[in-house]
C-alpha cells in the first residue's frame, strides 16, 4: 500500500497516470484508477484517449460506480420526506414549533447525512451522544429515520460503502490487481473501510495532498500499513494579479476583458473562472460572458423548482387547485411556448387582465371568445388548449396510491410542448431547449421519488401527493449537459481541485464570500462536535471548516500554470462598501483598477431632439386628423406640442390597470358629472341617485368593491352632498339644459367639438355655461389666470352656435369644496368681467395652434413643467422630473 | 496600534484591568472612539480573553467590517488568534441576531434556513398584507370600517398605520398589547362642574346686563356640555359653547374662572372625540392586529424574517428560554457596544437580557443621536450612563477632538450650546494644524436658494488649496439639491449626489422598465413608444406616427416596415428591433432579465451609468424569484408608490464634490464642509395615526359636528412627545453636521422673505446676525464660556459674477473601452458515442433533437391516460435490448423475459453463432474509448471473434423490422460497424475481415462493407459532426424513415 503525498501541483496525478499508461502499454487491463467525481474520471479518460490509447472506460471510474451494487442509496429528496414524516411521528416537544418548516427538515436531514457519511448510524450516535439540549430529540428522529430506511431497503452512502468493503474483503476485485486512488480529499470512516479492504486484496496506491493530510489522518493511514512516498517538487508558481472593480457588474466585465486579451493567444479552453459564491456570481457571469460573446461552460446546478417547465407543470395543477384563478392561470399558460402565437396570446393576456380578479375556466373561455360567436383560428387553438387542461379538474376528487398518482401526473408533461427549434441556432438557445428536455425528465424522476417516499401509504388525495412532490422538486437540481470543449470553464472552488489551466480567474474575493463564514449547526454545537470527534465520530468542526476554506483558496490559487487573477467588487448590490477578503491581505499584492469596458455596440448611440413632421403624406394625415378638434385638445397642444403628439395623435393605450388602480380620476369625474347632470334636471335624494350611478360605473369598469373604493365613494358623496345642499347658484332664475353636445365650424376646414355640462338661460336670454371640474381645486382656481385657456371662450362661441346669447362661463370645482370661478357680464358669483375681444383673440389663437399642428410641430416644450407629472407622455418625451433630475445630476444635469 | 499616543482619558477607556466593571465611554465627535473601541478589544484578546467570548456590536455593517479588519491586522502574526477572530462576534445588532437565531433556530421556533428580507422586500410584503387585512375587515365589518374611513382625518391612513407598526415593534411591543394602553387623563367632567359651581357662587357686583348675559350664556353652554348624555351630544354642546371673555367684566374672579372653564371645555373635546370614536379606534387596532397576523404568516410561508423580527425573536428566545439565555450569558464574557445612543427600545432590551453583570462596555454620545426616525431612543444611553456613574463604575468622557480646527469647535459650541437636546460638553481641540488661516468659519446668507447655491459654487472655486473631493455639501432636505446641482453644473464643478432617492424615476431605469414591459406584452403602446423613441431604438417622430397611421396595432406594425415608407435608418432599426424583440420573448423565462436588457443596450450603445448597473443587478436578482410578468408588476408598484429607492452609489474614485444628507454623513469627515440651505426644515408633522411607547396608538379624527380635525387623547399625548423629540433631534443634527468639518466650515441659507424658523433661526440668534443688511466682514464671536473666535459673515443681495471652469475631457465623458467580439470556433463536444455518431450519419436533425437536445421518447398522450392495475408493465425497447445483449454476453439476467431468451437463442443457433462458439479468440460486449481528431468516442462492440483465420465483427439488433426492411435499415448502421472495426483493429491487433449485422427478430444476417466510399468513411463523418455542432446547424434528411421517428410532426419540420 503506497501513499503518495505532496503539495498541490506536485504531480500526484501525473504519477498515477504514468503507472496507468505503463499498464496499458503492456496490454494489461488489471489496473483501475478510482477518483471521487465523474468530471475527473472523464478528464482522465479523455486525456489518455487523446494520447492515443484505446481502453475500456471502466478502467477509470468514480469510487461509487466502481463498488459492487448493494442496497439502493437513499436520495436527498427521499431522505427529506422520510425525515419530515419521522419528525412528525416522533413528536418530540423540542421540535413541535419547527417540525413543519422545510428548512428544519433540511437541517436535520443534513445533520443525519453528515453522521451517516462519518459512518455513525443512530445506534453508534446513541452510544456516544454528547450532552446538548437537542441531542435526545435529534437521536429519536435519527432512529426513526434509520428504521424507516431499513424497512424500505434503502441505505445511506456510508452504509453502502461499509457493505461494499465487507464484500471486497471476502471476494476481492475480480480482474483487478492494482488500484490507483487519486483526487480524494476527505476520507471519512466508510471510505477508510473501503481503502483497507482494497489494500488487503489489491496493490493499492493512494494519493493525498498536504492540505488534506492532517497529522491524525497520516498516522491512521500509516498504521493501516501505507508506505509514504513524498513528491517534493512543485510546479513553478504562476504569476498573481489582484483587481478591484466598483461593483460585481464591473468586476465580471473586467474578467471578460482580460479573457478576451488572453483569447487572442490561446484557446478558450485554457481559461477558467473559479467561483466561490455561485449564488451571487453565476447570473452575472453568465450575462457578461454572453454579452462579450465568450463561449463558456458552467459546471453548476440550478434549482429545478424555478425552471419554467416545472413552473408550468406545477403551476397548472396549482391553478386548478385555486379554482383556475385567472391571474394564476394566465401566468402559467404564458410559460408554455406553444400556448398560442404571440399576438393572440398578447391580446388574451390584456383581455384577461382587464377583468381580474376573476376565476374559472369557462369564464376564461368567455373572455377569449368575447363577442365573437365564431372564434378565429388562433383563438380556436387556444380554446382547445383550455379544454385540454380542463381535464385535470376531476383529479381533485380522486383517491389513488402514490404510484398511481405518479403515473397519472406524468401525463402532465404532454401539456408542455417545446417550440420547434429554428436554425441556425445559438448556443444559448440550445441550452434552453436542452434544459427543457432535462427538466421534463427530472419531473418524472421527481414523481418516482415522491411515490417511493410515500410508498407505505395507501390511497391518498391529490393534495397530499402534491405536497410531497413539491418538496421533492424543491430539493432537486438541474445540471445542464454541455459537452463543448473549447470554452471558458466556470467552476466551483471544489471542482477546481481537479483542474489545471494556464489562465485562472478567481472572483468575489470579499469578506464572507471567501472565506465563507462558518455556521454552527443548530443541533450539535462546536463543543459537542469536539466531543464527538474525541469519541471517534469524525464530524466536522469549525476549525476543520476554516482549514478547508483555506485549502480551497490555496488550491484555487495554484490551479493556474501561468496567471491567476483574483478580483473583488468594492461595493455590494445595495451600494454598501465591501471588505476585501482576508486572504487577499496575505498576498501583499496591490490591487489594480478595473477598466470600464463594453462590447462594441452594434449601432452608434446618438441623441436627437424631436424633429417636426415633414413628410407630405403625414402632413396630409395631420390635416385630416385635425379637421375637428376639441378645446381640450388645443389646450393640450398649448401645454406642450409633444404632449399633443402623444395623447392626441399617437393615442397610446397602456397595459390594463391593476384592480386597485382602476378607479382613476377620470372615472371619478365621470361619476360626479353623471350624478350632477341627472340631479340638476331632477332634484332628488342624492344618496340613492349616487349609489345607483356609482354601482353602474363600478361594474362597467370592473372596479372591485373594497375599502379603497369605499373611501373614494365617501369623498365623492361628501362632495356631492355639499353641492346639493350648499350650492349658492340662483338656479330658480334660470332654465337649464345639461350635457349638450356641440360641433361648429370655426373656418371652412376646422370644426370645434365638445360637450357643455350645463347651460343656464336667464329670462333676459343670456346664457351661462357651467363646466364641472372634479379635480384639484387649486387648478380649478388657477383657470382664471391661465394664459392658455381655450375651453371657456370656445364654449362661449359654442353657445352662440347653439343659438344662445352667451352671458358668461363658470368652472365649478366640486372636489373637497365648492368653488365657482368664471367670467360674466353680471357680477354673478364674484365673477370677473369678460375679457376684451375674448372670442376674437381665441379664434386667432385657435387658428395659429391648428396651423402649427398641421405644420408638424412636435417639440418637447412644456408650458408648465409642474404638469409634466400628470402627462402620459412623460417617459416618452424624456423630460426629467425633479426626482429624476436629482438622480442623474452627477452625470448630465 | 494608533500612531499617536493615547490621551489620559483614552488610556482610562482602554484599560483592561477594569474589565470586570461596567463601563460607559461618552465620546464626542472626532474623539477617536473607533480607535478606542478596537484597542480595547485588542487588549482584551492580547490579555487572554477568547475572541469568541466577546460580543462587539456596531451601528453599521461598514463599522463592523472595519473593526474586524483592524483586529485581523493587529493579530496578523498570530494565525491561531486570527483564525478565531474570523468567527468572532463582531457585527451589527441585526447581524448578531441573525447568527444567534440561526444557531438557535429550534429554540426560537423559527425556520433555521430563514432569509432576511431587505427593506424594499419587507415594504412590499407589508403593503400586500395591509391591503389584504383591510379588505378582509372591510368585507367582515362593513359598517364599522365605513365608520373608520369616515372618521379618520385622512382617508389614506395605511402609510401612517405601517409607520406606527414599525415604531411599535422598534419599541418591543406586539400588536396584541395595543389595547392595554390606558387612556391618558383628559379633562374630567367634575372639573368643569367644579368651576361652574365656583362661577355660580361669584358675586356679580358691578357687571353690566350685557356682561351678565354673556356669562349666563356661557353657563348655559357649560350646562349643556355637562348634561350631554352621549359623546355626540357633548361634542355638539362643545361646538355650540360660546364665551367671549372680552365681553365680561375683566379682572374679576368670575372672569378668571370663566377663562378656566372655557379652557376646560375646549380641552374636553379630546376626551369626547376619544369616546365618540372608541369603536373606530378599536377597528384601527383590529386592522393592525389582522395585518400583523397576515404579515407574520406571509413571512412564515416564505421562510423570511424582517429586521424587526430579528430583534423580536432574539429577545423572545432570551426571555422564554432561560437555559439558552444562561448559556449565552456564559458564552459572552464581554459585551462591547458602539453608538449606544442609537439603539431602540427593543435592542436595549436585548442587550439587557444578554449582558452578564458588570461586563458591559458602551460607547456613545447623546449629542450625536440622530436616528429617532428609525425609532432610536437615546434615553437608554442616558440611563445607563447615569447608572454607571451612580454605581461608581468606569465612566470616561472623551472630549478631545482630533478632527476640527479650534474655531470650528467654538462655532459649534456657540451655535448649539443650550439648544434642546444638546448636552453641554466642551469640545477640546486636540489636532495640530500647520497653518492658521484668518478665519475658518463663515456664514453665507442670500435672498434666494438659487443665489445661495451660486454663491456656494463660487466659494468652492475660490478656495485655492483644496481638491474637489475635499468638499462636502451637507443638506437636511434633499429637495434643495436641484438648485445646487444646477449651480455646480453652471460653474463647471464636478459633483456627485451621494445616494439621491429617485432611482425608479431616473431616465435609464424608466427606459429599461418600459423595455421589460414591452417584452412582457408589446401591446402596451405607451411602453413600446417609449422604447422606440429612447436611445434603445431611437426612431423619429415621423416613423412613430407612421406606425400608428395604419390598421395594425403598433406592435403588429413594427414587423411590417419598409425602406420606402420609413426610410433609413428607421426601417432597419425598427425591423431589427422587431426581430430582437421576438428573440427576447422566447428567451424571457430562461435567462435572467438583465441579459435581455444587456442585449438591447449593446445593440444601441445605450450610455452606461451607475443606476443602469444597479437596475441590471435588480433585474438579474428578480429573475431568481419572479416571472417577467411579476417583475414588471412589481416595478409598476414600486414606481407608483415611490418608496424613494436610493440611487446607485457614484463611483467615488473621481475628484468630485459630494452632495449628501447630514444623516448619510454621520461618521464621516471632510476638509471643507458646507452645511447648506439651513433654512430648509423637513416635514415633521404627526401623521393621522401614530404610536408612541408611552401613549400607545393615537389618531386624529374628524369632529362629527364641526368637520374639523381633532386628536384623540392618545394622539394628543403623543403629539407633545413627538414635538419635543423633533426639536431635540433637529439641534443634534446640526451639531453632527457642523462637526464633520476639519479645516473649514461654511453655513449657508437663504432668507426667501420669510421668518427664520429652522437652523437659520438658531444661527441668526446666536451670532446676532442681520440677514437684511448686506455686507462681507470678519466678525468676532465668543462661546458661552467666553472663548473668542472669528467668522466671515457674508450677506449677499446679488448673484456672484459667473466664473466657470471648463470640465476636463475625463469629467465630460468617462472613458469606456469598447471591445470587438472574439472569433469563436471549434464549439463541438469533446465526447461522443458511436450510437450518436451513427444517428447523426442517418439524419443530423434527428441526432440534434434526440441526442444533442435530449428530447427522446414520445410522451404518453395527455388525456389518453388509463390505469390498468393488473397488467404487468412492458419492457421498453431499450430494456429489452439490454437483456438480449446481456444474455448473449453470458451475464446473469435475473428474471429474463421469454422473448429475450428466444432472441438470444436465435443467434446462438445461427451459423454465425456456431462459428463464434468455435472461435479461437473472441470478446463480447467490449467497451472502448478511442480518439479521432480530438473527439473521444465511446462504444461497445457486441462481439468479435477469430475463427478459421478470419476476424469477424458482429452486432446484434433487436429492432422491430421485417426481413424485407432489414437490408435497408442496415445502411443506417454502416458507420457504427466501421467505427467498431477501427476499435477492434486496435484491440485485436489486426483489422476485421468481415462485419455482420444480425437482425434477430426476422433472423436476417446482413454483411456490412468495411471499405466504404469517401463520404461514408468515419473520419469524414466525424468532421461533419464537429462542424454541425460548431455551427449549430443540423439539416434534416427526409425520407420514409421519418414515419417511424418520434419527432415526426412534432419537433421536426419534415413534411
Ligand atoms: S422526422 Fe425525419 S427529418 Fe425529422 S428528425 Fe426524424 S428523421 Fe429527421
Amino acid at each position: 500500500m503506497r501513499l503518495i503525498t505532496g503539495p498541490a501541483g506536485s504531480g500526484k496525478t501525473t504519477h498515477v497516470l504514468d503507472r496507468f499508461r505503463e499498464a496499458l502499454r503492456s496490454h494489461s487491463h488489471a489496473v483501475r484508477i478510482l477518483v471521487p467525481t465523474g468530471t475527473m474520471a472523464q478528464h482522465l479518460q479523455n486525456q489518455l484517449a487523446r494520447e492515443g490509447f484505446l481502453f475500456p472506460p471502466s478502467l477509470i471510474q468514480t469510487l461509487d460506480s466502481f463498488l459492487p451494487d448493494a442496497t439502493p442509496q437513499v436520495t436527498p429528496a427521499v431522505l427529506h420526506l422520510v425525515v419530515e414524516r419521522a419528525a412528525q411521528r416522533v413528536g418530540r416537544l423540542e421540535f413541535a414549533r419547527v417540525a413543519a418548516f422545510h428548512g428544519f427538515c433540511n437541517s436535520i436531514a443534513r445533520a443525519i447525512q453528515e453522521f451517516a457519511s462519518a459512518g455513525c448510524d443512530s445506534a453508534r450516535l446513541a452510544a456516544a451522544l454528547p450532552e446538548v439540549p437537542l441531542g435526545p430529540a435529534f437521536l429519536a428522529v435519527y432512529r426513526e429515520v434509520d428504521a424507516e430506511l431499513a424497512r424500505r431497503g434503502l441505505a445511506f452512502r456510508g452504509r453502502r460503502l461499509e457493505t461494499a468493503a465487507a464484500h471486497i474483503a471476502v471476494h476481492g476485485i475480480p480482474g483487478a490487481t492494482a488500484i490507483l486512488m487519486d483526487g480524494f480529499h476527505h476520507l471519512p470512516d466508510p471510505e477508510l473501510g473501503i481503502i483497507a479492504a482494497l489494500g488487503a486484496r489489491t496493490d493499492l496506491t493512494l494519493t493525498l495532498g498536504d492540505d488534506d493530510l492532517t497529522p491524525p489522518l497520516r498516522s491512521l493511514l500509516l498504521s493501516m500499513g501505507f508506505q509514504e512516498e513524498r513528491l517534493p517538487s512543485r510546479r513553478a508558481q504562476a504569476a498573481i494579479a489582484v483587481v478591484k472593480a466598483p461593483n460585481i457588474e464591473r468586476e465580471t466585465e473586467e474578467i471578460a476583458r482580460r479573457i478576451l486579451t488572453h483569447a487572442a493567444a490561446r484557446p478558450f479552453r485554457e481559461i477558467g473562472i473559479i467561483v466561490r459564491a455561485p449564488e451571487i456570481y453565476l447570473p452575472a457571469l453568465r450575462a457578461t460572458l454572453e454579452r462579450f460573446s465568450i463561449p463558456a461552460r458552467f459546471y453548476f446546478d440550478s434549482p429545478l423548482e424555478r425552471h419554467p417547465v416545472i413552473r408550468f407543470l406545477t403551476g397548472t395543477v396549482d391553478a386548478m387547485l385555486a379554482g383556475w384563478d385567472h391571474a394564476r392561470t394566465l401566468a402559467v399558460l404564458r410559460l408554455a411556448p406553444r400556448f398560442a402565437d404571440f399576438p393572440t396570446a398578447d391580446r388574451f393576456d390584456f383581455a384577461v387582465r382587464e377583468q381580474t380578479p376573476n376565476s374559472g375556466l369557462s369564464e376564461l373561455r368567455a373572455i377569449l371568445l368575447g363577442n365573437n360567436e365564431q372564434p378565429g383560428k388562433p383563438e380556436a387553438r387556444l380554446l382547445q388548449k383550455l379544454d385540454s387542461i380542463a381535464y385535470i379538474e376531476e383529479w381533485r376528487e380522486f383517491l389513488l396510491t402514490p404510484a398511481d398518482w405518479a403515473a397519472r401526473l406524468s401525463t402532465l408533461r404532454a401539456l408542455f410542448r417545446p417550440a420547434r427549434p429554428s436554425f441556425p441556432a445559438t448556443a444559448d438557445l440550445v441550452l434552453q431547449w436542452r434544459s427543457q428536455s432535462a427538466a421534463l425528465s427530472l419531473f418524472e424522476e421527481a414523481l418516482a421519488e415522491a411515490a417511493a417516499a410515500l410508498a407505505s401509504l395507501h390511497e391518498i388525495p391529490l393534495d397530499e401527493f402534491w405536497r410531497a412532490l413539491k418538496s421533492v422538486l424543491r430539493l432537486k437540481s438541474l445540471r445542464l449537459p454541455d459537452g463543448r470543449r473549447n470554452v471558458v470553464h466556470v467552476i466551483s472552488a471544489k471542482e477546481a481541485r481537479q483542474w489545471a489551466l494556464p489562465v485562472v480567474f478567481l472572483c468575489g474575493m470579499v469578506e464572507k464570500q471567501f472565506p465563507r463564514v462558518h455556521q454552527q449547526d443548530p443541533f450539535f454545537n462546536e463543543a459537542a462536535r469536539q466531543r464527538l470527534n474525541a469519541a471517534g465520530i469524525r464530524v466536522r468542526t469549525a476549525q476543520e471548516f476554516e482549514r478547508d476554506e483555506r485549502a480551497l483558496f490555496d488550491t484555487a490559487t495554484s490551479r493556474a500554470t501561468m496567471l491567476t487573477t483574483l478580483s473583488y467588487p468594492e461595493f455590494d448590490a445595495r451600494g454598501e462598501r465591501n471588505l476585501q477578503s482576508i486572504y487577499l491581505e496575505d498576498l501583499f499584492q496591490p490591487a489594480e483598477d478595473s477598466v470600464a469596458v463594453r462590447p462594441l455596440p452594434r449601432r452608434l448611440p446618438e441623441e436627437r431632439a424631436p424633429a417636426p413632421i415633414a413628410a407630405p403624406d403625414l402632413l396630409d394625415f395631420l390635416t385630416r386628423r385635425t379637421a375637428t378638434l376639441s378645446p381640450s385638445a388645443l389646450e393640450n397642444f398649448l401645454q406642450c406640442p409633444f404632449q399633443y403628439f402623444v395623447q392626441r395623435l399617437m393615442r397610446l393605450k397602456t397595459a390594463p390597470l391593476r384592480p386597485e388602480e382602476r378607479f382613476t380620476f377620470p372615472e371619478q369625474g365621470n361619476i360626479v358629472h353623471a350624478v350632477v347632470a341627472e340631479w340638476w334636471l331632477h332634484p332628488q335624494e342624492i344618496v340613492p341617485l349616487f349609489e345607483r350611478i356609482f354601482a353602474a360605473h363600478l361594474a362597467a369598469a370592473h372596479i372591485p368593491n373594497g375599502y379603497h373604493t369605499e373611501r373614494l365613494r365617501n369623498a365623492m358623496l361628501d362632495d356631492l352632498k355639499r353641492f346639493t345642499s350648499e350650492d349658492a347658484w340662483p338656479r330658480d332664475a334660470f332654465q337649464s339644459q345639461t350635457e349638450i353636445p356641440f360641433e361648429f365650424p370655426l373656418t371652412a376646414d376646422l370644426n370645434i367639438k365638445g360637450r357643455i355640462d350645463r347651460l343656464d338661460i336667464a329670462p333676459d336670454g343670456l346664457a351661462y355655461i357651467i363646466d364641472y371640474k372634479y379635480g384639484n381645486m387649486q387648478r380649478v382656481k388657477g383657470k382664471v389666470k391661465d394664459p392658455n385657456l381655450m375651453q371657456a371662450p370656445l364654449y362661449m362661441m359654442a353657445a352662440e352656435h347653439l343659438n344662445a346669447k352667451p352671458g358668461g362661463m363658470f368652472y365649478l370645482g366640486l372636489k373637497g369644496g365648492l368653488e365657482y370661478v368664471g367670467w360674466s357680464q353680471s357680477p354673478l358669483m364674484d365673477s370677473l368681467a369678460l375679457p376684451e375681444n375674448w372670442l376674437e383673440t381665441t379664434r386667432r389663437n385657435t387658428l395659429r395652434i391648428v396651423g402649427e399642428i398641421r405644420a408638424g410641430r412636435v417639440d418637447v416644450n412644456p408650458a408648465d413643467t409642474g404638469n409634466c407629472r400628470y402627462c402620459d407622455g412623460r417617459d416618452i418625451c424624456r423630460v426629467e422630473t425633479v426626482a429624476g433630475y436629482i438622480a442623474t445630476a452627477g452625470e448630465d444635469a | 496600534m494608533s500612531a499617536t499616543p493615547f490621551t489620559s482619558d483614552q488610556l482610562l477607556a482602554i484599560d483592561i484591568s477594569q474589565r470586570h466593571l461596567d463601563a460607559c465611554v461618552v465620546a464626542g465627535p472626532g474623539s477617536g472612539k473607533t480607535t478606542v473601541l478596537v484597542e480595547y478589544y485588542r487588549r482584551l484578546v492580547a490579555g487572554g480573553v477568547d475572541p469568541l467570548s466577546i460580543l462587539a456590536i456596531t451601528f453599521t455593517e461598514k463599522a463592523a467590517g472595519n473593526m474586524r479588519k483592524k483586529l485581523a491586522q493587529a493579530f496578523q502574526d498570530q494565525p491561531e488568534t486570527r483564525a478565531r477572530l474570523e468567527r468572532a462576534w463582531v457585527s451589527t445588532v441585526h447581524g448578531f441576531c441573525a447568527r444567534l437565531l440561526r444557531e438557535n433556530a429550534v429554540f426560537a421556533g423559527i425556520d433555521p434556513e430563514f432569509r432576511v428580507l431587505d427593506a424594499t422586500e419587507a415594504w412590499r410584503m407589508q403593503q400586500d398584507a395591509m391591503r389584504a387585512a383591510i379588505d378582509a375587515l372591510f368585507a367582515e365589518h362593513l359598517e364599522a370600517m365605513r365608520g373608520l374611513i369616515r372618521g379618520l382625518s385622512n382617508y389614506y391612513f395605511e402609510p401612517a398605520v405601517l409607520n406606527a407598526y414599525d415604531t411599535m415593534r422598534g419599541a418591543g411591543l406586539r400588536a396584541g398589547e395595543l389595547e392595554d394602553f390606558p387612556e391618558p387623563a383628559g379633562t374630567a367632567r367634575d372639573e368643569i362642574n367644579d368651576t361652574l359651581i365656583a362661577i355660580r357662587k361669584e358675586d356679580l357686583f358691578g357687571w353690566s346686563i350685557a356682561q351678565r348675559d354673556q356669562l349666563e350664556g356661557a353657563i348655559e353652554g357649560a350646562e349643556r356640555v355637562l348634561s350631554a348624555d352621549t359623546p355626540l351630544a357633548a361634542l355638539r354642546a362643545i361646538a355650540a359653547f360660546q364665551c367671549n371673555l372680552q365681553k365680561v367684566k375683566r379682572g374679576s374672579t368670575a372672569a378668571n374662572l370663566l377663562k378656566r372653564m372655557r379652557e376646560q371645555i375646549v380641552n374636553s373635546e379630546y376626551q369626547q372625540i376619544t369616546a365618540f370614536y372608541a369603536p373606530q379606534r378599536n377597528m384601527l387596532i383590529a386592522i393592525l392586529r389582522r395585518f400583523d397576523a397576515l404579515y407574520r404568516d406571509r413571512k412564515v410561508q416564505g421562510g423570511a424574517l424582517d429586521f424587526a423580527d430579528l430583534e423580536e425573536f432574539t429577545v423572545r428566545l432570551l426571555e422564554e428560554s432561560p437555559d439558552t439565555r444562561a448559556r449565552l450569558r456564559r458564552q459572552f464574557e464581554h459585551i462591547l457596544m458602539d453608538e449606544f445612543q442609537d439603539t431602540n427600545g427593543q435592542q436595549a432590551r436585548l442587550v439587557e437580557l444578554l449582558r452578564p453583570p458588570d461586563r458591559f462596555y458602551a460607547v456613545g454620545d447623546i449629542n450625536q443621536s440622530i436616528f429617532g426616525f428609525r425609532h432610536a431612543d437615546p434615553a437608554g444611553f442616558a440611563e445607563y450612563r447615569d447608572d454607571v456613574a451612580a454605581r461608581g463604575r468606569r465612566l470616561v468622557h472623551l472630549i478631545d477632538n482630533f478632527r476640527s480646527r479650534a474655531e470650528i469647535l467654538r462655532a459649534v459650541e456657540t451655535v448649539t450650546a443650550g439648544a434642546p437636546g444638546i448636552e453641554d460638553r466642551s469640545l477640546v481641540p486636540g489636532r495640530k494644524f500647520a497653518d492658521e488661516p484668518e478665519f475658518s468659519v463663515e456664514v453665507i446668507a442670500a435672498p434666494t436658494l438659487e443665489m445661495e447655491a451660486q454663491w456656494v459654487a463660487r466659494r468652492i472655486l475660490d478656495f485655492g488649496q483644496f481638491e474637489f473631493q475635499d468638499f462636502a455639501i451637507l443638506v437636511r432636505n434633499t429637495e434643495v439639491i436641484p438648485e445646487f446641482s444646477a449651480a455646480f453644473t453652471a460653474a463647471g464643478i464636478p459633483f456627485v449626489v451621494n445616494r439621491g432617492r429617485g432611482f425608479y424615476d431616473s431616465r435609464e431605469v424608466r427606459d429599461l422598465t418600459h423595455l421589460l414591459r414591452v417584452i412582457a406584452n408589446p401591446r402596451d403602446d405607451l411602453s413600446l413608444t417609449t422604447v422606440l423613441r429612447s436611445p434603445l431604438v431611437n426612431v423619429s417622430e415621423e416613423s412613430l406616427l407612421r406606425l400608428r397611421m395604419n390598421e395594425y396595432s403598433l406592435s403588429d406594425a413594427l414587423g411590417r416596415t419598409t425602406t420606402d415608407a420609413y426610410g433609413e435608418p428607421d426601417h432597419s432599426r425598427l425591423s431589427r428591433f422587431a426581430a430582437r424583440l421576438r428573440e427576447y420573448r422566447t428567451r424571457r423565462e430562461y435567462v435572467t432579465f438583465d441579459r435581455l436588457l444587456l442585449d438591447a443596450i449593446d445593440e444601441s450603445g445605450y450610455p452606461p451609468s451607475p443606476n443602469l448597473d444597479k437596475f441590471l443587478g435588480q433585474a438579474r436578482d428578480a429573475a431568481t424569484r419572479l416571472s417577467l410578468d411579476e417583475f414588471v408588476n412589481e416595478l409598476a408598484i414600486l414606481r407608483a408608490e415611490n418608496p424613494r429607492e436610493a440611487d446607485a452609489p457614484p463611483e467615488d474614485s473621481s475628484n468630485t464634490v459630494k452632495i449628501m444628507t447630514v444623516h448619510s454623513a454621520k461618521g464621516l469627515e471632510f476638509p471643507v464642509v458646507f452645511v447648506a440651505a439651513i433654512h430648509k426644515g423637513i416635514d415633521s408633522s404627526v401623521p393621522a395615526v401614530a404610536f408612541s411607547r408611552h401613549a400607545g396608538l393615537g389618531a386624529r379624527w374628524r369632529n362629527p359636528v364641526t368637520g374639523k380635525e381633532k386628536d384623540d387623547l392618545f394622539q394628543h399625548a403623543l403629539r407633545q412627545e413627538w414635538k419635543l423629540r423633533e426639536e431635540q433631534e433637529s439641534s443634534r443634527l446640526l451639531y453632527v453636521a457642523m462637526t464633520r468639518a476639519e479645516h473649514h466650515l461654511v453655513l449657508s441659507f437663504s432668507t426667501t422673505n420669510r421668518k427664520p424658523e429652522n437652523w437659520d433661526k438658531l444661527v441668526i440668534e446666536r451670532l446676532g446676525l442681520d440677514p437684511a443688511q448686506p455686507g462681507d466682514a470678519i466678525m468676532p464671536f465668543q462661546t458661552a464660556e467666553g472663548l473668542p473666535w472669528k467668522a466671515r459673515i457674508h450677506v449677499v443681495q446679488e448673484p456672484p459674477e459667473l466664473v466657470a471652469r471648463t470640465l476636463t475631457a475625463e469629467e465630460e465623458k468617462p472613458a469606456v473601452l469598447f471591445v470587438a467580439p472574439p472569433a469563436v470556433a471549434a464549439q463541438h463536444d469533446g465526447n461522443a458515442t458511436v450510437t450518436a455518431l451513427s444517428t447523426f450519419a442517418a439524419c443530423p436533425r434527428k441526432y440534434f433533437l434526440s441526442r444533442y437536445l435530449g428530447f427522446d421518447s414520445r410522451p404518453r398522450q395527455f388525456g389518453e391516460f388509463a390505469i390498468d392495475e393488473d397488467k404487468p408493465r412492458d419492457l421498453s425497447a431499450g430494456e429489452f435490448g439490454t437483456q438480449v445483449h446481456a444474455l448473449l454476453a453470458g451475464t446473469a439476467v435475473p428474471d429474463p423475459s421469454p422473448d429475450a431468451l428466444k432472441l438470444a437463442e436465435v443467434f446462438q443457433q445461427s451459423a454465425l453463432g456456431r462459428r463464434a462458439a468455435r472461435a479461437t479468440r473472441s470478446a463480447r460486449e467490449s467497451e472502448f474509448l478511442m480518439a479521432m481528431d480530438d473527439l473521444v468516442i465511446r462504444g461497445q462492440v457486441d462481439l468479435w471473434f477469430e475463427e478459421a483465420g478470419q476476424l469477424v465483427l458482429v452486432d446484434y439488433k433487436t429492432d422491430d423490422v421485417s426481413a424485407a426492411e432489414a437490408p435497408h435499415r442496415a445502411r443506417d448502421y454502416g458507420l457504427q460497424l466501421r467505427l467498431y472495426a477501427l476499435a477492434v483493429e486496435r484491440m485485436a491487433g489486426r483489422a476485421p475481415d468481415r462485419a455482420f449485422l444480425h437482425f434477430l427478430r426476422p433472423n436476417v444476417l446482413v454483411e456490412v462493407d468495411l471499405m466504404p466510399n469517401l463520404i461514408e468513411n468515419p473520419e469524414q463523418i466525424v468532421r461533419d459532426f464537429q462542424e454541425a455542432q460548431s455551427n449549430l446547424n443540423f439539416p434534416l434528411v427526409e425520407g420514409p424513415h421519418c414515419k417511424s421517428c418520434s419527432h415526426y410532426h412534432a419537433l421536426c419540420d419534415a413534411r
